[in-house]
């Protein structure tokens, strides 16, 4: 096997310097029928088998084959390894988590009216309903934005959930955007509302592109979560990776999410909370901090307030209140 | 034939990515069917005092070392897909790896080993769509790989294994071909009898390539993993 492996670098190493640059077959096609210029440009950590802290030449697509070489390989270790350790009884979340980041998604709407996400799933079987006024004023331009944002979520076990955004603007032109697949799964649960999840989100396409109200492409993303309970304060922490379809998008590229929430119970049936979220990607950093209320009116029904205010230029000022109903 | 994003309608990449999950959901049951076996577990005395016990599925020694040759397999495809030979017009191919990967290590194990390196080559180096993937998993490990297995399986009672090998691995490569121009025409890209055309001719000359490479690998990584299996 040791041989195979030393087989596998010397051919990665040779390709760098002996393989043609021509294009392939499908390429070739592409060029001669004058389809190639509608394939997106995407940058991954070695764009092209180029390794970018190297001149771009031989020996950074031969330090970078050698890379996928071992890449390759360490995943099947590392699935011999979980495989093994489920034989002695170890959780299956492991593997899940290893399949999960594969196919990583854009974080929106949680526990309204936080922007950060917490820990905990929908009970099985149940039904959660959001739904929130939002009045979005960009701090570059002074126009007001007014929207509808609602989300309905199902427990489909007790540590799954899915579910659907749906977000309507009604500025001229009104009409629904696009609209955000989340599932969301427990993978370490340490407490009453403490532990890791992961939440997957697939954003769709579905908004009127031509409007300005979607789009038009898909986005996809993965978020970590985290919530702790820290002396009556519940804390929670998001960390999350958003890959974007739109290549001209106000990013220029795929984007960080970030963002940490606390939250207190006041009185009986009153909390209140304070946030910060971030974006991060290659033109643009933004965060806003948001402050927010809710209301536990009935068993089932929850009221909510907050403002958010934008940190920087490229940020919103966001005014929102709404109910979340458990059924 | 990696497919990047922008050539295929979302709706389209969207159910090959559910297709190919699909199958390779079923071709990860049947490997660890194949690299586990059931062994009887005996759990903790419970409080009446008999035996709570039950079966799980653990991993064997030589299961082990199929997930190690699957991972070998992986590398070797990875490196031999980097290496472009010049064809002709100004036109390269590189290896699929399909035939080899599922000759060696059987259909599913196959299908899985060239998932992971075009998983590998679209998320580490930007080579091959992301919402294309599951495109590019159906052409070359459902199609090429699962499909072409049989071909070969088929063509070896009848014929020498080294031609049943040759014309899988050539069909291989024309038929994911095929496949990825039935995908990019029907997304609507490019009329379709013009890329079916265009896609079989350039890789009807790469799949005689893929036939000889896919002959000195297999005989290569049998004649080194056989006498690692010797050894032990």
């Amino acid at each position: 096997m040791k041989r195979l492996f030393l087989i596998s670098v010397l051919i990665a190493v040779l390709a760098a310097f002996f393989a043609s640059a021509n294009p392939d077959g499908l390429d070739f096609v592409g060029e001669k029928l004058g389809f190639s210029d509608k394939g997106i440009e995407r940058t991954a950590p070695m764009t092209d088998y180029h390794i970018g802290s190297l001149p771009r030449g031989e020996v950074s697509t031969a330090v970078a084959g050698t890379a996928g070489v071992l890449i390759t390989l360490s995943i099947f270790w590392l699935v011999a390894f979980l495989l093994k350790k489920e034989s002695k009884g170890a959780k299956k979340s492991l593997v899940f988590l290893l399949v999960a980041s594969l196919f990583i998604p854009v974080p929106a709407f949680a526990a309204r009216p936080l922007v950060t996400d917490d820990f905990g799933t929908v009970d099985p079987g149940k039904y959660e309903f959001e739904a929130g006024y939002n009045a979005i004023t960009p701090k570059t331009a002074g126009q007001t934005i007014p929207g509808i944002v609602s989300q309905i979520k199902r427990g489909i076990s007790s540590s799954f959930d899915m579910g659907l955004e749906m977000p309507y603007t009604m500025a001229a032109p009104s009409g629904f955007g696009d609209a955000v697949i989340h599932a969301k799964l427990k993978l370490k649960e340490i407490g009453d509302g403490e532990g890791l999840s992961f939440r997957a989100d697939l954003k769709l396409s579905n908004g009127d592109a031509v409007q300005g109200l979607g789009s038009g492409f898909l986005d996809y993303g993965g978020l970590f979560i985290f919530s702790k309970n820290l002396s009556g304060v519940r804390a929670h922490f998001n960390a999350g990776y958003a890959v974007i379809g739109d290549v001209l998008n106000s990013c220029d590229d795929d984007a960080f999410i970030y963002g940490a929430a606390f939250e207190k119970d006041i009185v009986d049936g009153v909390n209140v909370g304070a946030e910060y979220t971030g974006v991060s990607c290659r033109i643009r950093n933004s965060g806003n901090i948001q402050l927010a209320g809710r209301w536990q009116a009935l068993e089932n029904v929850r009221f909510d307030a907050g403002y958010s205010i934008g940190l920087t230029d490229l940020s919103n000022n966001i005014a929102t209140f709404g109910l979340t109903a458990e059924f | 034939m990696h497919i990047p994003d922008g050539f295929l309608d979302p709706k389209i990449s969207i159910g090959l990515f559910a297709a190919a999950a699909a199958v390779l959901t079923v071709c990860a049951v049947k490997v660890k069917e194949a690299v586990t076996a059931l062994k009887p577990v005996r759990a903790l005395a419970t409080t009446a005092g008999d035996f709570a016990g039950g079966v799980r599925r653990v991993l064997t020694s030589d299961g082990e070392r199929t997930i190690y040759k699957m991972g070998m397999v992986a590398a070797l495809v990875f490196a031999a897909q980097m290496f472009n030979f010049p064809i002709s017009q100004g036109t390269s191919g590189h290896l699929i790896g399909g035939v080899f990967a599922s000759v060696v290590l059987g259909p599913f194990a196959g299908a899985i080993v060239i998932s992971v390196v075009l998983a590998v080559q679209s998320l580490f180096f930007a080579d091959g769509g992301l919402l294309a993937l599951g495109a590019n998993i159906i052409n070359m490990s459902v199609v090429a790989a699962i499909g072409c297995y049989y071909i070969y399986a088929l063509l070896k009672k009848i014929s020498p294994e080294w031609i049943a090998i040759s014309i899988a691995a050539w069909m291989s490569v024309v038929l994911a071909s095929l496949m990825c121009a039935f995908e990019i025409g029907f997304s609507g890209t490019i009329a379709l009898p013009v890329v079916t055309l265009a896609m079989i001719k350039v890789h009807m000359v790469i799949g005689i390539a893929e036939a000889l490479i896919t002959i000195v690998l297999v005989n290569i990584f049998r004649s080194m993993s056989e006498g690692d299996v010797q050894k032990r």
